[in-house]
C-alpha cells in the first residue's frame, strides 16, 4: 500500500514487539487461552480484519473491527470507511466499544456450565455439563408449566446483547411454542416517557430525523447527556454539527455532564424531579407574554385553553387556568418555580422568550427526567411547550416526549404469539415474584388481563443484570431471589460471574460478540444496519445463548418448531435479512452486507415527525382518541387520580424530592447518571475503565465541607434501604444538595450488606411511578457520612 | 517524584566524593608519610565502597538493569550519561587510590585526580536534575545540595579518617585540617539554609509545577524543622571535638546527625519534585 | 517534515475513547498512557434567593507526545534510545536499547514518556508509525467519535486550524517547540 504520509521506512524500528505470551494459567479449557494472548505482533496488512458489532445497550451499535491474527483478536478498530464514499460519518466506537477486547477475552471469564451447590445468591457453583444443564432446565421448564401454569416463567428483562438473535429473544419464541410466558411492557431505559408521550401524541416516536437539527436556531437538552450514554453512535457528532451551523445549545441538567463540555454554550443547573416546575414556569412566561401560537395550538391541539377542550369535559382544568392558577390559586411562575427547582427566575423567564422566539427550536426531553418519580408529568409538562410555540413538525424544531425515530426498519428474529395475556411493567417483576396473584389492573397497571394468574416461579436471565444489579433496591432483590419457594428455579447466561449471575441456580456461558455472529439493527437516529461476524471460536466451553435454547428446545420437543430446520444462528441470519429486504430495497445482497459488516442507507430527505399531521391535519389526524395533540387527556382522566394521573400536564411533586419530608432526614438528593466507561453494568470489571474513569460519587465541595468531606475521600451513602461505601468527587459540576452516583457498578456487599463497589441501587426504591409503573432510579433521598 | 534509591546513590556517591576531595585536601596539609598513606588509603577503600554500592543501587532503580551499560552511550548531550561516566571514572581513581596506598605508593596524584574527577561528577549529578522540567530541581538548588552534601560528608569523614584513632589529633598539621574540615562542614550547611528562603522564592512563581511543589514542601514542614536542628547538631558536635584528643566516637555522633540531615534534605528534595506538565 | 497532532478541545466530551483505542493498540498496562485526557473544572456556585447561581465551567485537552521540535527527552536521554526521526520528526523509543531510567518522564513537560513495567523500559506514543507506513490514520485519530483529532504535517495543519500550543493550563511552547496545536475550549482562553 502506497504511504499516505510518503515516510521512508529508512529507520524505521518496529516498536510494537510482540508482548510475550507469559500468561497466567487459568481453567483447563485449553481453547481459551490462546485467544487471551493479546498484543499487536505482525502488521497490520497481514491480520484479517473481521467487521463486528458493539452490540450492548447504549444507545448505539458500533462498527467494531477485530484485528485477528492466529485465532486471537489483537486489536479493535472501529468504521474506517472513506466518509466521502457514502457521505456518511464514520460510525465510531466510543471508549467502551474500544475496550471490548480487554473486557470480554478475560480470564475471568465464565468457562463452563455450572449448578448452584451453596445457597442461592451466595456464589457457590460446581462444573457441570452442557448435556446435565440443558437437561436441567428443560425439566424446570416443563415442571412449572405443569405445577403452575406458563404464566409463571418470566424471561427476564436483559439488554446485554442487542443482536436480532439475542438470547431472552430465542428463549421468548420457544417458550410461545411451549404455552407462553409472563409478558412485560416498557424497558428500563424509556418505560414513563413510551407510556407519557403516546398520551400526548398517539405515538412515541416524536424524534425527527437528526439531519434536522442543522436546521435549529436553539436546542434546548433537559437532561439529556448524548456524549456519556451514547445517545446513538453519531448523536453527538450531529450535534457538534448543529453547533457549528450556528444552533445555541443550552443544557438543564443537575450536572455539569461531558455533553455541556463539549456542546453546551451555557448549563442550567437544576434540581433533580424539578424539570416539570422549570417547563411550567416556561409555559407561563410564554402564556403571559403571548408568544404563544394561538393558531397552532388552536389548529391542532385540544386542553390548552376552554374553547379548545373536548366535548363532556367542561367542568376540567385547562392547562391555561393550570399555568395562571386559576383554581390552585398558584400562578406557575418563574419565582414559583425558582423554590422548586433551584433556577434563578430570571433565568427562567429569559430561557423562555429565548425559546419562543428562537423558531425552530428544539426542545430536548433526555430520558433522565423520565426515570424520576414523577417522571409521566415531566414528560407531558415537555410536549406542552413546543405546541405552546408550534416547534412540531418542522425541521429544526422538535417535538419533545420520547424523541425515537427511525427512517428504516430492522431486521427481526420472528416471535410467535405468545398464547399468556399476563403483562407487567417492566419495573413490577419482584411484585410479580412476591404478590403476582394479587396484582391487578386497577392497582398495578397490568395489561392484558385484569389480574395476574400467578407469581413469577421460574426466570431465565440472559445476557442481563437487571435480576438484581440493575433493578432498585438490590438488599431487597437479593432478598426475594435469596428464597428458593418464592422463585424456584433460576437460569443465567453471562459472561462473568455478574451480581445476577450469583443469583442462578444454572449458570451458563455465553459468546461475546467476537464468538458468535448475528444482524444488529443500529440505534438511535440512525441509518445503516450492521453485521456482527465471528471473529474467534467461542472461548473454553461458551455456546451463543441460541444453540443451548435449541437444545432444551430439543427436549421439550420443539426443536423444528424453534428452530425451522436453522441448527445456528449462522443459518437465521440471511432468512432475516432477506425477509427485510423485501421492505429495504436499497439494501446489497447478504453476502455483500455481511462481509462489509455495515450498510449505511443513503441520506435522502428529513424524517419530521407529524410532518403529515401538520400540514394536512384533516387528511392525517394524530392517533389519539381526539385526533389532535392532547395537551388534555381523557384517557388519563379516566384513572380518576388527579392528583398523581392529572389529565393535563402538571408539576407533581415526587415522592423522594426536593419536597418531600422526608428530606429532614435524607438531606440530599441522590442520582444516577449514565457513566462513560460502562454500558449500564457492562466493563465494570475492565481495569482500562476503572483507569479511564473510576467508580465514584459526586458532591458539591458545599456539601462536603459541610460534612468535613474532602475529595477522594470515602464515604457512606446511606437510607432507610442500604449503604453504599464509594470514594468522592468533591466537584463544582453537581448543583449543592445532590450527589451523584453512576449507575451500572457491581453490586458488591460486605458481611454487614454494606455495597462496596458503589452500585446505586443499594440506594433505590421498588415502589413505582403513579402511571407507567416504571422505574424511578434517579430519585432519592439519602445521607453521607464519611466513613 | 521520591524514590530510595535514588537517594541512596546520591547520598552515597557524594559521601565517597567528599572523601576524595578530603583525602586530596589532606595530602597538601600532611607530612606524605607511611601514615598518611595508610589512613589515605583507609578512606580511598571507603570512597570505592560507598561509590561501587551506590552505582549498584542506582542500577536497581533501572527498569533493565542488565542493560546499564547503556547508560554511556549518549554522553554527547545527555547529563545522565556524563554523570554515569563520571561516577564510573571517580571509582576506578578510588579504587586505584586504595591499591595504591596498599603497595605503600604515592597517592596525592590519584587523590587529585580523583578529588577533580568527584567535583565533575557532582556537578554532572546536579546537571541532571537541572536539566528537567522539574522547578524544584532548578534554581540552582540541585548544584547547591548536592556540593553542600559532598562537602559536609567529606569534612566528616575527611576528619575522621584523617584524624581518628590513636594519635591522629597529634599529627603535625591535624588541627589546621580540622578547622579546614570544619570551616567547609559550616559553609555548606549555612549556604545550604541561607539560600533556601530564596529558593523557596523563586519556586513560588514558578507556575503550576512550582505551586504544586511548594504544597509538597508545606507536607514536610516539621521533616524539614528536624533536617535543620540535625544540622546545627552535628556543627556545633564538630565543634566540640576541637579540643579533644580522642575524635573517633564524636565524630562518629556528628556524622550520624550530618547524615541524618542530609539524607531528610534528599528525601525532601526528591519528594517536592513536581514536572511542568498540563495544570 | 515534522509530523505533529492537531486536537480540536473545544468541542471535546472528555470520552478518553483516543486513551483506550491507543492503549488497545499498544497493549498499555493500567498506568501506562500514551495519551492522556485532562479534565478541567473551574467556578462555583452562589446562592441567590431560592436559587444558585454559577459560572462552573469545564474543558477537556488531550495530548500524547507532541513530537517537539526541540526534545528535552531526546537530548536528555543517556542511551540515545529515545531518538527522532529525521524524515518525520516523530520522537520514539528503541526498547532494544533504553534502559529504564525514567530520566526522559522528568524532561518532558506533557507527561509523554511512559514505564513500561512489564518490559523494563519505557514507551511512548510514536504516533502509530506502523499504521502511518502503511497509509492509516494513527489509532487515538482514527478513534476520536467527534473527528477532533488530526495529524499530518504540522506546517500545513498550522494554517488549517486556528490553534495554539500555550492555553491555559499548558506548559510554555518555548521549553520544547512542540508539534501540537490545541484549538482551545472557549473556558480554556
Amino acid at each position: 500500500m502506497e504511504s499516505k504520509w510518503n515516510i521512508s521506512r529508512r529507520g524505521f524500528l518496529k516498536l510494537c514487539t510482540a508482548v510475550g505470551g507469559s500468561l497466567a494459567i487459568f481453567g483447563s479449557a485449553k481453547i481459551g487461552l490462546q485467544k487471551l494472548q493479546a498484543g499487536a505482533a505482525a502488521k497490520e496488512s497481514e491480520m484479517e480484519i473481521i467487521p463486528t458489532v458493539g452490540r450492548n445497550n447504549c444507545g448505539g451499535r458500533c462498527v467494531i473491527k477485530s484485528y485477528v491474527q492466529d485465532g486471537t483478536v489483537v486489536r479493535l478498530g472501529t468504521d474506517d470507511e472513506p466518509e466521502s464514499l457514502y457521505h456518511f460519518p464514520q460510525v465510531r466506537a466510543c471508549l467502551r466499544g474500544r475496550s471490548y477486547r480487554k473486557t470480554f477475552l478475560s480470564p475471568d471469564r465464565l468457562k463452563y456450565p455450572m449448578k448452584r451447590v451453596g445457597e442461592r445468591g451466595e456464589g457457590k457453583f460446581e462444573r457441570i455439563s452442557w448435556e446435565e444443564a440443558v437437561a436441567t432446565i428443560a425439566k424446570e421448564t416443563k415442571r412449572i408449566k405443569e405445577q403452575y401454569g406458563p404464566s409463571a416463567r418470566y424471561v427476564q428483562y436483559a439488554s446485554g446483547n442487542q443482536g436480532v438473535f439475542r438470547g431472552d429473544a430465542c428463549m421468548r419464541r420457544l417458550l410461545a411454542l411451549d404455552g407462553g410466558y409472563l409478558n412485560f411492557y416498557g424497558s428500563y431505559s424509556t418505560i414513563c416517557t413510551s407510556v407519557a408521550t403516546p398520551y400526548t401524541y398517539g405515538v412515541s416516536n416524536t424524534g425527527n430525523s437528526p439531519d434536522c437539527f442543522m436546521d435549529s436556531k436553539l436546542i434546548l437538552m433537559f437532561s439529556f447527556n448524548p456524549a456519556e450514554m451514547i445517545h446513538g453512535s453519531l448523536t453527538t457528532y450531529h450535534f457538534k454539527e448543529a453547533k457549528n451551523n450556528g444552533a445555541r445549545i443550552i443544557v438543564i441538567d443537575p450536572r455539569c455532564s461531558d455533553t455541556v463540555t463539549a456542546l453546551a454554550d451555557e448549563w442550567i443547573a437544576i434540581r433533580p424531579t424539578t424539570d416539570g416546575a422549570m417547563l411550567a414556569a416556561m409555559a407561563y412566561v410564554i402564556l403571559t407574554q403571548n408568544l404563544l401560537d394561538r393558531g397552532f395550538l388552536d389548529t391542532y391541539c385540544i386542553g390548552f385553553d376552554r374553547a379548545h377542550m373536548p366535548a363532556g369535559f367542561d367542568n376540567d382544568e385547562t392547562v391555561e387556568e393550570y399555568l395562571l392558577g386559576t383554581y390552585d390559586g398558584i400562578p406557575k411562575t418563574p419565582e414559583w418555580a425558582e423554590k422548586i427547582c433551584g433556577v434563578p427566575h430570571s433565568r427562567i423567564r429569559q430561557l423562555a422568550v429565548e425559546y419562543a422566539t428562537a423558531k425552530p427550536a428544539a426542545m430536548i426531553q433526555g430520558w433522565g427526567m423520565q426515570r424520576q418519580a414523577n417522571a409521566e408529568q415531566a414528560v407531558r409538562m415537555g410536549t406542552l411547550l413546543p405546541a405552546m410555540t408550534g416547534n412540531i413538525g418542522m425541521s429544526g424544531g422538535w417535538a419533545a416526549g420520547q424523541g425515537t425515530s427511525s427512517r428504516h426498519a430492522g431486521a427481526s428474529f420472528p416471535l410467535p404469539k405468545n398464547p399468556v395475556k399476563d403483562t407487567i411493567s417492566v419495573f413490577l417483576w419482584t411484585d410479580a415474584i412476591v404478590r403476582g396473584k394479587q396484582m391487578t389492573k386497577q392497582a398495578d397497571h397490568i395489561r392484558g388481563v385484569d389480574k395476574l394468574s400467578q407469581d413469577i416461579k421460574i426466570i431465565y436471565n440472559i445476557a442481563g443484570n437487571t435480576l438484581i444489579n440493575q433493578h432498585s433496591d438490590c438488599n431487597r432483590t437479593a432478598e426475594i431471589l435469596r428464597d428458593t419457594d418464592k422463585v424456584e428455579f433460576i437460569v443465567v447466561s453471562d459472561f462473568f460471574m455478574t451480581p445476577s449471575a450469583k443469583f442462578a441456580d444454572i449458570l451458563l456461558p455465553s459468546t461475546t460478540m467476537f464468538e458468535s455472529e448475528d444482524i444488529v439493527n443500529c440505534g438511535n437516529w440512525s441509518d445503516y444496519i450492521t453485521y456482527c461476524n465471528k471473529s474467534i471460536e467461542p472461548m473454553f466451553e461458551s455456546r451463543p445463548d441460541y444453540d443451548w435454547i435449541l437444545d432444551v428446545a430439543d427436549q421439550l420437543g420443539l426443536k423444528t418448531a424453534f428452530s425451522e430446520g436453522h441448527d445456528s444462528i449462522g443459518e437465521w441470519t440471511p432468512i432475516v435479512y432477506e425477509k427485510l429486504r423485501q421492505k429495504e430495497k436499497e439494501l446489497p445482497p447478504f453476502d455483500e452486507f455481511k462481509k462489509r459488516g455495515i450498510f449505511k442507507y443513503p441520506i435522502k430527505k428529513k424524517l419530521i415527525a407529524f410532518e403529515q399531521e401538520i400540514k394536512d391535519p384533516a387528511g392525517h389526524p394524530f392517533k389519539t382518541p381526539s385526533g389532535k395533540i392532547e395537551l388534555f387527556s381523557s384517557r388519563l382522566r379516566d384513572f380518576n387520580e388527579p392528583v398523581e394521573i392529572p389529565a393535563i400536564p402538571k408539576y407533581v411533586p415526587a415522592f423522594e424530592g426536593p419536597e418531600d419530608p422526608l428530606i429532614e432526614k435524607y438531606p440530599l438528593q441522590c442520582m444516577g447518571w449514565h457513566y462513560k466507561r460502562r454500558c449500564h453494568s457492562m466493563h465494570d470489571n475492565n481495569p482500562w475503565m476503572e483507569e479511564a474513569a473510576r467508580q465514584e460519587m459526586w458532591m458539591n465541595p458545599v456539601d462536603a465541607q459541610k460534612r468535613g468531606i474532602g475529595n477522594d475521600d470515602v464515604v457512606e451513602v446511606f437510607n432507610d434501604r442500604g449503604k453504599v461505601h464509594i470514594p468522592v468527587h468533591v466537584t463544582q459540576r453537581v448543583i449543592p444538595g445532590v450527589v451523584a452516583i453512576p449507575q451500572g457498578a457491581w453490586y458488591t456487599p460486605d458481611k454487614d450488606g454494606v455495597d462496596t463497589r458503589g452500585n446505586i441501587n443499594t440506594l433505590t426504591t421498588q415502589r413505582p411511578t403513579a402511571l407507567a409503573k416504571g422505574n424511578p432510579q434517579h430519585t432519592n433521598l439519602v445521607e453521607v457520612r464519611k466513613v | 517524584m521520591n524514590s530510595p534509591l535514588l537517594v541512596s546513590f546520591t547520598i552515597l556517591s557524594q559521601a565517597a566524593i567528599g572523601i576524595v576531595i578530603f583525602v586530596c585536601l589532606s595530602s597538601f596539609i600532611f607530612i606524605r608519610d607511611e601514615i598518611q598513606t595508610r589512613r589515605s588509603g583507609r578512606a580511598f577503600l571507603a570512597a570505592a565502597v560507598l561509590s561501587a554500592l551506590a552505582m549498584a543501587l542506582s542500577g536497581l532503580d533501572l527498569g533493565s538493569p542488565f542493560r546499564a551499560p547503556n547508560a554511556i552511550l549518549h554522553i554527547t548531550s545527555s547529563w545522565l550519561s556524563r554523570e554515569i561516566l563520571l561516577t564510573s571514572l571517580f571509582f576506578a581513581a578510588a579504587a586505584a587510590g586504595f591499591f595504591l596506598a596498599r603497595k605503600g605508593r604515592e597517592i596525592s596524584a590519584v587523590a587529585v585526580v580523583g578529588a577533580i574527577l568527584g567535583i565533575f561528577c557532582v556537578l554532572a549529578q546536579a546537571a541532571v536534575y537541572s536539566a528537567t522540567v522539574i522547578p524544584a530541581w532548578g534554581f540552582g538548588q540541585g548544584y547547591l545540595s548536592f556540593v553542600a552534601t559532598t562537602l559536609i560528608f567529606g569534612a566528616f569523614f575527611g576528619a575522621l579518617f584523617m584524624l581518628g584513632g590513636k594519635e591522629g589529633m597529634q599529627r603535625p598539621g591535624a588541627k589546621k585540617y580540622f578547622f579546614v574540615c570544619l570551616a567547609f562542614a559550616v559553609i555548606a550547611i549555612l549556604a545550604t539554609a541561607g539560600y533556601y528562603p530564596v529558593f523557596t522564592g523563586m519556586l513560588v512563581s514558578a507556575g503550576p509545577a512550582g505551586e504544586k511543589s511548594m504544597r509538597l514542601l508545606g507536607g514536610f514542614g516539621s521533616l524539614l524543622l528536624f533536617r535543620w536542628l540535625c544540622a546545627i547538631a552535628a556543627l556545633l558536635i564538630m565543634g566540640a571535638a576541637a579540643h579533644k584528643q580522642e575524635v573517633c566516637k564524636i565524630l562518629t555522633l556528628g556524622l550520624c546527625f550530618a547524615a541524618v540531615g542530609e539524607i531528610i534534605g534528599r528525601v525532601v528534595f526528591y519528594g517536592i519534585g513536581a514536572a511542568i506538565g498540563i495544570y | 517534515m515534522q509530523m505533529g497532532f492537531v486536537h480540536e478541545s473545544n468541542f471535546c466530551t472528555g470520552c478518553k475513547t483516543c486513551v483506550i483505542a491507543c492503549k488497545d493498540k499498544h497493549e498499555s498496562a493500567v498506568g501506562e498512557n500514551f495519551r492522556r485526557v485532562s479534565q478541567f473544572e473551574g467556578g462555583g456556585f452562589a446562592k441567590a434567593g431560592d436559587a444558585y447561581v454559577q459560572n462552573v465551567y469545564t474543558y477537556s485537552i488531550s495530548i500524547s507526545c507532541n513530537h517537539c521540535a526541540e526534545p528535552k527527552c531526546v537530548q536528555n536521554c543517556p542511551t540515545g534510545a529515545m531518538h527522532k526521526d529525521a524524515d518525520t520528526g516523530i520522537v520514539s523509543v528503541n526498547q532494544d536499547i533504553c534502559i529504564g531510567c525514567g530520566y526522559c518522564a522528568w524532561s518532558c513537560p506533557y507527561g509523554a514518556p511512559q514505564m513500561n513495567k512489564k518490559k523494563g523500559v519505557m514507551g511512548k506514543c510514536d504516533m502509530c508509525r506502523d499504521l502511518l507506513d502503511e497509509g492509516k490514520d494513527p489509532a487515538c485519530v482514527a478513534a476520536c467519535p467527534l473527528h477532533l483529532l488530526h495529524c499530518g504535517d504540522i506546517e500545513k495543519l498550522r494554517e488549517e486550524f486556528q490553534g495554539t500550543a500555550t492555553c491555559k493550563v499548558m506548559p510554555d511552547p518555548e521549553l520544547t517547540h512542540p508539534s501540537v496545536i490545541v484549538v482551545p475550549h472557549k473556558n480554556a482562553l
